[in-house]
Protein backbone atom coordinates (compact mmCIF):
# COMPACT_ATOMS: atom_id res chain seq x y z
CA UNK A 1 0.00 0.00 0.00
CA UNK A 2 1.36 3.35 -0.94
CA UNK A 3 -0.25 6.84 -1.14
CA UNK A 4 0.43 9.11 -4.20
CA UNK A 5 -0.70 12.80 -4.95
CA UNK A 6 -1.58 13.37 -8.29
CA UNK A 7 -1.49 17.07 -9.35
CA UNK A 8 -3.49 19.30 -11.81
CA UNK A 9 -1.82 17.80 -15.17
CA UNK A 10 -0.92 20.16 -18.30
CA UNK A 11 -4.18 20.59 -19.56
CA UNK A 12 -2.63 21.90 -23.00
CA UNK A 13 -3.12 24.82 -25.24
CA UNK A 14 -0.96 26.95 -22.51
CA UNK A 15 -3.54 26.57 -19.58
CA UNK A 16 -2.12 27.64 -16.36
CA UNK A 17 -4.78 26.78 -13.96
CA UNK A 18 -8.31 24.95 -14.14
CA UNK A 19 -10.82 25.35 -11.91
CA UNK A 20 -13.33 22.24 -9.60
CA UNK A 21 -16.47 22.00 -11.01
CA UNK A 22 -17.37 18.84 -9.51
CA UNK A 23 -15.99 15.58 -7.94
CA UNK A 24 -17.27 12.52 -9.05
CA UNK A 25 -15.99 10.26 -6.20
CA UNK A 26 -15.82 11.26 -2.57
CA UNK A 27 -13.18 10.02 -0.18
CA UNK A 28 -13.12 6.43 0.40
CA UNK A 29 -14.58 5.90 -2.81
CA UNK A 30 -12.64 3.02 -4.57
CA UNK A 31 -12.03 4.03 -8.30
CA UNK A 32 -10.50 2.12 -11.34
CA UNK A 33 -8.13 3.29 -13.27
CA UNK A 34 -9.19 5.77 -15.89
CA UNK A 35 -12.47 6.49 -14.31
CA UNK A 36 -14.03 9.87 -14.19
CA UNK A 37 -12.88 11.35 -11.34
CA UNK A 38 -13.03 14.68 -11.30
CA UNK A 39 -14.80 17.59 -13.79
CA UNK A 40 -12.25 21.27 -14.19
CA UNK A 41 -13.41 23.90 -16.20
CA UNK A 42 -10.45 25.67 -17.62
CA UNK A 43 -10.98 29.05 -19.84
CA UNK A 44 -11.95 26.86 -23.13
CA UNK A 45 -14.19 24.24 -21.76
CA UNK A 46 -14.62 22.03 -19.16
CA UNK A 47 -13.37 18.41 -19.05
CA UNK A 48 -13.76 15.29 -17.25
CA UNK A 49 -10.56 13.93 -16.04
CA UNK A 50 -10.04 10.30 -15.67
CA UNK A 51 -8.21 8.50 -12.45
CA UNK A 52 -4.73 8.08 -13.52
CA UNK A 53 -4.20 5.18 -10.95
CA UNK A 54 -6.89 2.31 -9.27
CA UNK A 55 -6.95 2.85 -6.34
CA UNK A 56 -8.77 4.36 -3.16
CA UNK A 57 -9.05 8.24 -2.51
CA UNK A 58 -7.74 9.22 0.62
CA UNK A 59 -8.22 13.33 0.20
CA UNK A 60 -8.82 15.79 -2.60
CA UNK A 61 -7.47 19.13 -2.24
CA UNK A 62 -9.29 21.17 -3.63
CA UNK A 63 -13.04 22.09 -3.07
CA UNK A 64 -15.40 22.48 -5.89
CA UNK A 65 -15.11 26.07 -7.11
CA UNK A 66 -11.85 26.42 -6.13
CA UNK A 67 -8.58 27.35 -8.76
CA UNK A 68 -6.12 24.89 -8.94
CA UNK A 69 -2.60 25.85 -10.50
CA UNK A 70 -1.33 23.17 -13.25
CA UNK A 71 1.57 20.83 -10.99
CA UNK A 72 -0.36 21.99 -7.64
CA UNK A 73 -1.84 18.94 -6.13
CA UNK A 74 -5.20 17.73 -6.78
CA UNK A 75 -6.03 14.43 -4.84
CA UNK A 76 -4.12 11.89 -3.29
CA UNK A 77 -4.96 8.06 -3.47
CA UNK A 78 -4.05 4.69 -1.77
CA UNK A 79 -3.04 2.69 -4.64
CA UNK A 80 -3.08 -1.33 -3.63
CA UNK A 81 -0.59 -2.74 -5.30
CA UNK A 82 2.53 -1.79 -7.75
CA UNK A 83 0.60 -3.40 -10.71
CA UNK A 84 2.01 -3.19 -14.28
CA UNK A 85 5.01 -4.50 -14.06
CA UNK A 86 5.50 -7.81 -15.27
CA UNK A 87 8.54 -10.46 -14.01
CA UNK A 88 11.96 -8.74 -11.90
CA UNK A 89 13.71 -5.44 -12.12
CA UNK A 90 17.34 -6.20 -11.86
CA UNK A 91 17.91 -4.10 -8.78
CA UNK A 92 20.49 -1.35 -8.92
CA UNK A 93 23.90 -1.92 -7.13
CA UNK A 94 27.55 -0.05 -7.96
CA UNK A 95 29.46 -1.35 -10.89
CA UNK A 96 32.04 -4.04 -9.58
CA UNK A 97 34.62 -3.81 -12.52
CA UNK A 98 36.51 -1.38 -13.60
CA UNK A 99 37.48 -0.76 -17.24
CA UNK A 100 40.38 1.57 -17.71
CA UNK A 101 40.83 3.14 -20.97
CA UNK A 102 43.65 3.84 -22.25
CA UNK A 103 44.95 5.44 -25.59
CA UNK A 104 46.99 3.07 -27.26
CA UNK A 105 50.69 3.38 -27.45
CA UNK A 106 51.73 5.57 -29.81
CA UNK A 107 54.79 4.25 -31.64
CA UNK B 1 -26.04 22.15 -51.59
CA UNK B 2 -22.15 23.72 -51.55
CA UNK B 3 -20.03 20.30 -50.59
CA UNK B 4 -17.56 22.69 -48.59
CA UNK B 5 -21.17 23.28 -46.26
CA UNK B 6 -20.98 19.49 -45.52
CA UNK B 7 -19.18 18.20 -41.91
CA UNK B 8 -16.46 15.34 -41.90
CA UNK B 9 -17.08 12.38 -39.87
CA UNK B 10 -14.06 13.25 -37.77
CA UNK B 11 -14.60 10.12 -34.57
CA UNK B 12 -17.16 7.11 -34.35
CA UNK B 13 -17.45 4.59 -31.37
CA UNK B 14 -14.84 1.47 -32.00
CA UNK B 15 -16.69 -1.53 -34.06
CA UNK B 16 -18.23 -3.93 -32.29
CA UNK B 17 -17.57 -2.03 -28.48
CA UNK B 18 -21.48 -2.12 -27.54
CA UNK B 19 -23.24 -4.44 -25.62
CA UNK B 20 -26.12 -6.21 -27.67
CA UNK B 21 -28.96 -4.64 -25.77
CA UNK B 22 -27.76 -1.36 -26.80
CA UNK B 23 -30.92 -0.05 -28.26
CA UNK B 24 -31.75 2.60 -30.46
CA UNK B 25 -30.04 4.44 -33.64
CA UNK B 26 -26.48 5.29 -33.68
CA UNK B 27 -25.89 8.69 -31.82
CA UNK B 28 -24.70 11.70 -34.25
CA UNK B 29 -22.88 14.46 -32.27
CA UNK B 30 -22.85 17.98 -33.26
CA UNK B 31 -20.44 20.61 -31.84
CA UNK B 32 -20.86 24.43 -31.36
CA UNK B 33 -18.94 27.73 -32.86
CA UNK B 34 -16.11 27.58 -32.42
CA UNK B 35 -15.26 23.89 -31.04
CA UNK B 36 -14.59 20.71 -32.60
CA UNK B 37 -15.80 17.31 -32.09
CA UNK B 38 -13.07 16.52 -29.58
CA UNK B 39 -13.28 19.25 -27.12
CA UNK B 40 -17.11 19.01 -26.96
CA UNK B 41 -18.22 15.17 -26.61
CA UNK B 42 -14.97 13.50 -26.13
CA UNK B 43 -13.34 16.03 -23.35
CA UNK B 44 -16.64 16.76 -21.75
CA UNK B 45 -17.09 12.44 -21.45
CA UNK B 46 -19.90 12.03 -23.32
CA UNK B 47 -18.18 9.43 -25.80
CA UNK B 48 -17.11 7.56 -22.78
CA UNK B 49 -20.24 7.77 -21.44
CA UNK B 50 -22.20 6.73 -24.62
CA UNK B 51 -19.31 3.63 -24.55
CA UNK B 52 -20.31 2.86 -21.40
CA UNK B 53 -24.12 2.78 -21.95
CA UNK B 54 -23.21 0.85 -24.97
CA UNK B 55 -24.48 2.75 -27.94
CA UNK B 56 -23.00 3.47 -31.40
CA UNK B 57 -22.13 7.01 -31.56
CA UNK B 58 -20.90 9.47 -34.81
CA UNK B 59 -18.82 13.17 -33.90
CA UNK B 60 -18.51 15.79 -37.02
CA UNK B 61 -16.50 18.42 -37.76
CA UNK B 62 -18.34 21.29 -38.69
CA UNK B 63 -17.17 22.80 -41.80
CA UNK B 64 -14.49 25.57 -40.82
CA UNK B 65 -13.69 23.44 -37.56
CA UNK B 66 -11.69 20.50 -36.61
CA UNK B 67 -10.76 18.64 -39.40
CA UNK B 68 -13.40 19.56 -41.54
CA UNK B 69 -13.13 21.96 -44.90
CA UNK B 70 -12.26 25.76 -44.20
CA UNK B 71 -14.41 27.81 -46.60
CA UNK B 72 -14.08 31.31 -45.99
CA UNK B 73 -17.18 32.41 -47.62
CA UNK B 74 -19.98 33.12 -45.30
CA UNK B 75 -22.42 31.87 -48.19
CA UNK B 76 -20.90 28.35 -46.95
CA UNK B 77 -22.21 28.56 -43.62
CA UNK B 78 -25.85 29.86 -43.68
CA UNK B 79 -27.94 27.98 -41.42
CA UNK B 80 -29.91 25.93 -44.40
CA UNK B 81 -26.62 24.85 -45.96
CA UNK B 82 -25.39 23.66 -42.84
CA UNK B 83 -28.73 21.88 -41.89
CA UNK B 84 -28.23 20.29 -45.55
CA UNK B 85 -24.51 19.13 -45.12
CA UNK B 86 -25.68 17.51 -41.74
CA UNK B 87 -28.70 15.98 -43.38
CA UNK B 88 -26.27 14.47 -45.80
CA UNK B 89 -24.11 13.07 -43.05
CA UNK B 90 -27.27 11.74 -41.15
CA UNK B 91 -29.03 10.36 -44.10
CA UNK B 92 -25.95 7.90 -44.77
CA UNK B 93 -26.39 6.71 -40.90
CA UNK B 94 -30.17 7.17 -40.33
CA UNK B 95 -31.95 7.01 -38.78
CA UNK B 96 -30.02 8.51 -35.95
CA UNK B 97 -30.48 10.38 -32.55
CA UNK B 98 -29.44 13.84 -32.80
CA UNK B 99 -27.73 15.42 -30.02
CA UNK B 100 -25.80 18.71 -30.49
CA UNK B 101 -24.58 21.92 -28.23
CA UNK B 102 -24.74 25.67 -28.66
CA UNK B 103 -25.06 26.28 -32.52
CA UNK B 104 -25.07 22.29 -33.17
CA UNK B 105 -28.06 21.97 -31.02
CA UNK B 106 -29.36 24.39 -33.22
CA UNK B 107 -28.49 22.61 -36.21
CA UNK B 108 -30.09 19.27 -34.47
CA UNK B 109 -33.36 20.72 -33.84
CA UNK B 110 -33.73 22.57 -37.54
CA UNK B 111 -32.43 19.02 -39.36
CA UNK B 112 -35.04 17.09 -36.76
CA UNK B 113 -38.30 19.39 -37.74
CA UNK B 114 -37.04 19.76 -41.45
CA UNK B 115 -36.71 15.94 -42.37
CA UNK B 116 -39.46 13.89 -40.36
CA UNK B 117 -37.82 10.72 -39.90
CA UNK B 118 -34.51 11.56 -40.16
CA UNK B 119 -34.10 11.55 -36.49
CA UNK B 120 -35.48 9.35 -33.75
CA UNK B 121 -34.94 11.63 -30.85
CA UNK B 122 -33.06 14.93 -30.35
CA UNK B 123 -30.77 16.05 -27.46
CA UNK B 124 -30.18 19.48 -27.89
CA UNK B 125 -28.30 22.38 -25.02
CA UNK B 126 -26.83 25.98 -24.69
CA UNK B 127 -29.47 27.51 -27.17
CA UNK B 128 -32.08 29.80 -26.21
CA UNK B 129 -35.54 31.64 -28.07
CA UNK B 130 -33.11 33.94 -29.50
CA UNK B 131 -30.24 33.61 -31.52
CA UNK B 132 -26.76 34.49 -29.64
CA UNK B 133 -26.04 38.27 -30.04
CA UNK B 134 -21.83 37.60 -30.65
CA UNK B 135 -20.82 34.25 -31.72
CA UNK B 136 -17.31 35.28 -31.74
CA UNK B 137 -17.48 36.25 -28.15
CA UNK B 138 -19.21 32.95 -27.56
CA UNK B 139 -16.23 30.94 -28.78
CA UNK B 140 -14.12 32.95 -26.63
CA UNK B 141 -10.69 31.82 -28.98
CA UNK B 142 -9.42 34.36 -31.57
CA UNK B 143 -11.24 33.62 -34.94
CA UNK B 144 -9.85 32.58 -38.16
CA UNK B 145 -10.56 33.64 -41.69
CA UNK B 146 -12.96 30.76 -41.72
CA UNK B 147 -14.46 31.16 -38.46
CA UNK B 148 -15.00 34.82 -39.43
CA UNK B 149 -16.82 33.44 -42.43
CA UNK B 150 -19.10 31.22 -40.16
CA UNK B 151 -19.65 33.62 -37.63
CA UNK B 152 -20.96 35.93 -40.52
CA UNK B 153 -22.51 33.48 -42.32
CA UNK B 154 -24.88 32.32 -39.39
CA UNK B 155 -26.06 35.41 -38.69
CA UNK B 156 -26.82 36.74 -41.45
CA UNK B 157 -28.90 33.78 -41.96
CA UNK B 158 -32.88 34.16 -42.15
CA UNK B 159 -33.83 32.31 -38.76
CA UNK B 160 -37.47 31.23 -39.13
CA UNK B 161 -37.92 30.26 -35.14
CA UNK B 162 -41.05 27.75 -36.21
CA UNK B 163 -38.53 25.62 -37.98
CA UNK B 164 -36.68 25.50 -34.89
CA UNK B 165 -38.91 23.75 -32.98
CA UNK B 166 -40.88 22.15 -35.31
CA UNK B 167 -39.47 18.87 -34.87
CA UNK B 168 -42.73 16.35 -32.98
CA UNK B 169 -40.46 13.44 -32.06
CA UNK B 170 -39.19 13.46 -28.14
CA UNK B 171 -36.97 15.83 -27.44
CA UNK B 172 -34.42 17.12 -24.62
CA UNK B 173 -33.62 20.42 -24.34
CA UNK B 174 -31.13 21.70 -21.30
CA UNK B 175 -28.71 24.45 -20.51
CA UNK B 176 -26.76 26.31 -17.30
CA UNK B 177 -28.60 28.44 -15.31
CA UNK B 178 -25.83 31.05 -15.59
CA UNK B 179 -25.74 30.79 -19.42
CA UNK B 180 -27.38 34.00 -21.13
CA UNK B 181 -27.22 32.73 -24.08
CA UNK B 182 -30.12 29.80 -22.73
CA UNK B 183 -32.36 32.66 -22.36
CA UNK B 184 -35.67 31.36 -23.27
CA UNK B 185 -35.17 27.80 -23.49
CA UNK B 186 -38.27 27.02 -21.51
CA UNK B 187 -40.13 29.01 -24.67
CA UNK B 188 -38.71 26.52 -27.02
CA UNK B 189 -39.92 23.59 -24.88
CA UNK B 190 -43.24 25.15 -24.84
CA UNK B 191 -43.27 25.88 -28.68
CA UNK B 192 -42.42 22.20 -29.29
CA UNK B 193 -44.78 18.99 -29.52
CA UNK B 194 -42.91 16.89 -26.86
CA UNK B 195 -39.94 18.49 -25.27
CA UNK B 196 -38.69 18.26 -21.71
CA UNK B 197 -35.98 21.00 -19.70
CA UNK B 198 -32.68 20.20 -18.11
CA UNK B 199 -31.31 22.84 -15.84
CA UNK B 200 -28.06 22.67 -14.47
CA UNK B 201 -27.55 24.93 -11.70
CA UNK B 202 -24.50 26.80 -11.19
CA UNK B 203 -23.57 26.24 -15.04
CA UNK B 204 -22.39 28.16 -18.04
CA UNK B 205 -22.17 27.89 -21.21
CA UNK B 206 -18.48 26.46 -21.27
CA UNK B 207 -19.13 24.23 -18.05
CA UNK B 208 -22.49 22.61 -18.70
CA UNK B 209 -21.67 19.94 -21.03
CA UNK B 210 -19.33 17.98 -18.66
CA UNK B 211 -21.99 18.05 -15.80
CA UNK B 212 -22.21 14.00 -14.93
CA UNK B 213 -25.95 14.23 -14.05
CA UNK B 214 -26.72 16.10 -17.11
CA UNK B 215 -25.11 13.16 -19.10
CA UNK B 216 -26.87 10.19 -16.86
CA UNK B 217 -30.19 12.02 -18.07
CA UNK B 218 -29.39 12.31 -21.51
CA UNK B 219 -28.00 8.52 -21.55
CA UNK B 220 -31.35 7.53 -20.08
CA UNK B 221 -33.42 9.33 -22.34
CA UNK B 222 -32.17 8.19 -25.11
CA UNK B 223 -32.12 4.85 -24.00
CA UNK B 224 -35.84 4.82 -23.80
CA UNK B 225 -37.71 3.17 -26.60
Amino acid sequence: MASHTFTLPDLGEGLVEATVLEWLVAVGDGVERNAPLVEVETTKASTELPSPAGGTVLELHAAEGETVAVGAPLFTLEIAAESGIVGTVPAEAPPTRRVRLRPPAAR
Amino acid sequence: MIAASIPVIAARSAPGAQSGDAAGPPVLLVHGFGSDHASTWASSGWTAALDAAGRRWIAVDLPGHGTAARPTDPAAYALEELVAGLAAVAREEGPVDLVGYSLGGELALRLAGAQPGLARRVVAGGIGSHPPPELGAVAGIPLDAALLACAEGVQQSPRDPAALTAFSGRTLLFAGTEDPIADGLDVLADAMEDAEVVWLGRRHHRSTLSASTLKRRAIAFLAEG
